[in-house]
């Protein structure tokens, strides 16, 4: 994101700020949503990136949350446990229904959208699996192999549980209780208030 | 649904159920069951600290984008009690009754996304290396998974491509040494091919001599590698210079 574009006061968005923005947004403030732009656009297309992986369509997605996020912002409740979780779970729902829709569409003409200008600027560029989150990233090292790998093959991966069972080898009820267990640990160690 | 429907707040949080039958019959037993209403809270803004852990700023024309898009689309009134989620909607939440008050979650969470939103900014050195560090560490899982399988091909042109993937890990490590040197405008893009087709999976990086890696690798698939534009392309628009599967 260019300096020009930092909403101001960056860097000392606390969550109710995040959460006001979002409210201020339900009520078609487009100021109050051009910051909360600002704010989770980095974290929506990381995910989304993660998941549907081509450059060009993870922009087509990460534009379709963002455009969702304006739509349905009265639709958030604010009890419900913060506005960024409810922004990263529309994110991630679009992002696997867009991986499932191409899979279904099988040989369809995906390099349609594929314009000449569709090179992703240099400092996203990887691909390949990545964690910029230093706390997360050891979080992540405390779980067990099969914790670990079926959060990280659902969450990055955009699979199922089912599909994560068959990918692991593993029963789906074991999978279900690892993501579980998983989680558990994140949460505790990431310090996620109870 | 199988099995207890209190062990499945992890995988409605990961939004890892794709029935959709199974996710409704959870969403009743949420209305019953505070403990499993407030663990998903929890587990929601404890998966939320996952995307901000893998986020990279979109380029400036998606911004451009949105905010142009927006003055043309009407937005949703409140939802009143008990309606049916809007379809378009596409968040899978309790009734709000259920829902206390969680504002210091999402305090907690809004922090590490500032975090991550600067980290989006400057990608400065220390990040780097963590995530090379990340990478490394993702390289060693695959390597010494139990199942790993390996295979080795002369590239078209020049060069030497390595594979070693593992289904249950679902991922292929990618290693190259000597492949020609291209343009600026042209990268090397890596595909996982079954029979359905090729998937993309992602750009071998500049400096080729690290190993990277890709998935998901399912055990049916081939890796092959094509050259593209720099961007990479939806799908191959040239030959692969190899096609390798593990045996
Ligand atoms: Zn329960």
């Amino acid at each position: 994101m260019p300096p020009d574009t930092r909403p101001p006061g960056d860097g000392t968005l606390s969550g109710q700020d995040a959460d006001a923005l979002l409210q201020r947004t339900a009520r078609g403030d487009e100021r109050a949503f051009e910051r909360l732009y600002d704010v989770v656009a980095a974290p929506v297309h990381g995910l989304v990136r993660r998941i549907v992986r081509d450059p060009a369509m993870s922009e087509e997605v990460t534009q379709e949350v963002m455009i969702e996020v304006w739509r349905t912002a009265a639709r958030y409740d604010p009890r419900r446990g913060g506005a960024p979780a409810w922004i990263m779970t529309i994110a991630h729902r679009r992002a696997v229904d867009r991986v499932r829709r191409e899979q279904a569409a099988g040989e369809r003409e995906a390099a349609a959208g594929q314009g000449p200008g569709a090179s992703h600027d240099p400092v996203g560029e990887r691909v390949e699996a990545r964690l910029e989150h230093e706390r997360v990233r050891r979080c992540l090292g405390t779980l067990t192999r099969l914790q670990r790998e079926t959060v990280t093959l659902a969450y990055y991966g955009g699979h199922s549980y089912r599909e994560v069972a068959r990918l692991v080898g593993a029963p789906p009820n074991t999978v279900r209780t690892r993501m579980r267990d998983g989680i558990i640990r994140l949460r505790d160690c990431l310090g996620v208030e109870r | 649904m199988t099995g207890d429907p209190h062990t499945l707040a992890g995988a409605y949080a990961l939004d890892a159920i794709d029935d959709a039958e199974e996710r409704r019959l959870f969403e009743a037993h949420l209305d019953g069951c505070e403990s499993c209403a407030a663990e998903l809270r929890e587990f929601q803004a404890t998966t939320a600290r996952l995307a901000m852990a893998a986020a990279e700023a979109p380029p400036p024309r998606v911004r451009e984008r949105v905010l142009a898009d927006i003055r043309h689309v009407r937005q949703l009134p409140p939802a009143v009690p008990d309606e049916e989620p809007e379809r378009g909607a596409q968040v899978r939440t309790p009734r709000p009754k259920r829902w206390r008050r969680a504002a210091v979650a999402g305090l907690a969470a809004a922090a590490c996304l500032v975090t991550a939103a600067s980290v989006g900014v400057a990608v400065g050195e220390r990040q780097r290396a963590a995530r090379t560090e990340a990478a490394q560490r993702e390289v060693a899982s695959v390597l010494s998974a139990p199942d790993a399988r390996s295979a080795t091909g002369r590239a078209t042109g020049g060069g030497t491509v390595a594979i070693v993937a593992s289904a249950s890990r679902g991922r292929v490590v990618v290693a190259s040494s000597g492949l020609r040197t291209l343009p600026s405008s042209r990268a090397y893009q890596l595909w996982l091919i079954d029979a359905a087709g090729p998937r993309p999976a992602g750009l071998l990086p500049g400096d080729r001599d690290r190993p990277v890696v890709a998935g998901t690798w399912r055990p049916s698939d081939r890796l092959g590698v094509t050259v593209e534009p720099a961007g990479g392309s939806a799908r191959p628009t040239t030959a692969p210079l190899v096609l390798l599967s593990p045996a």
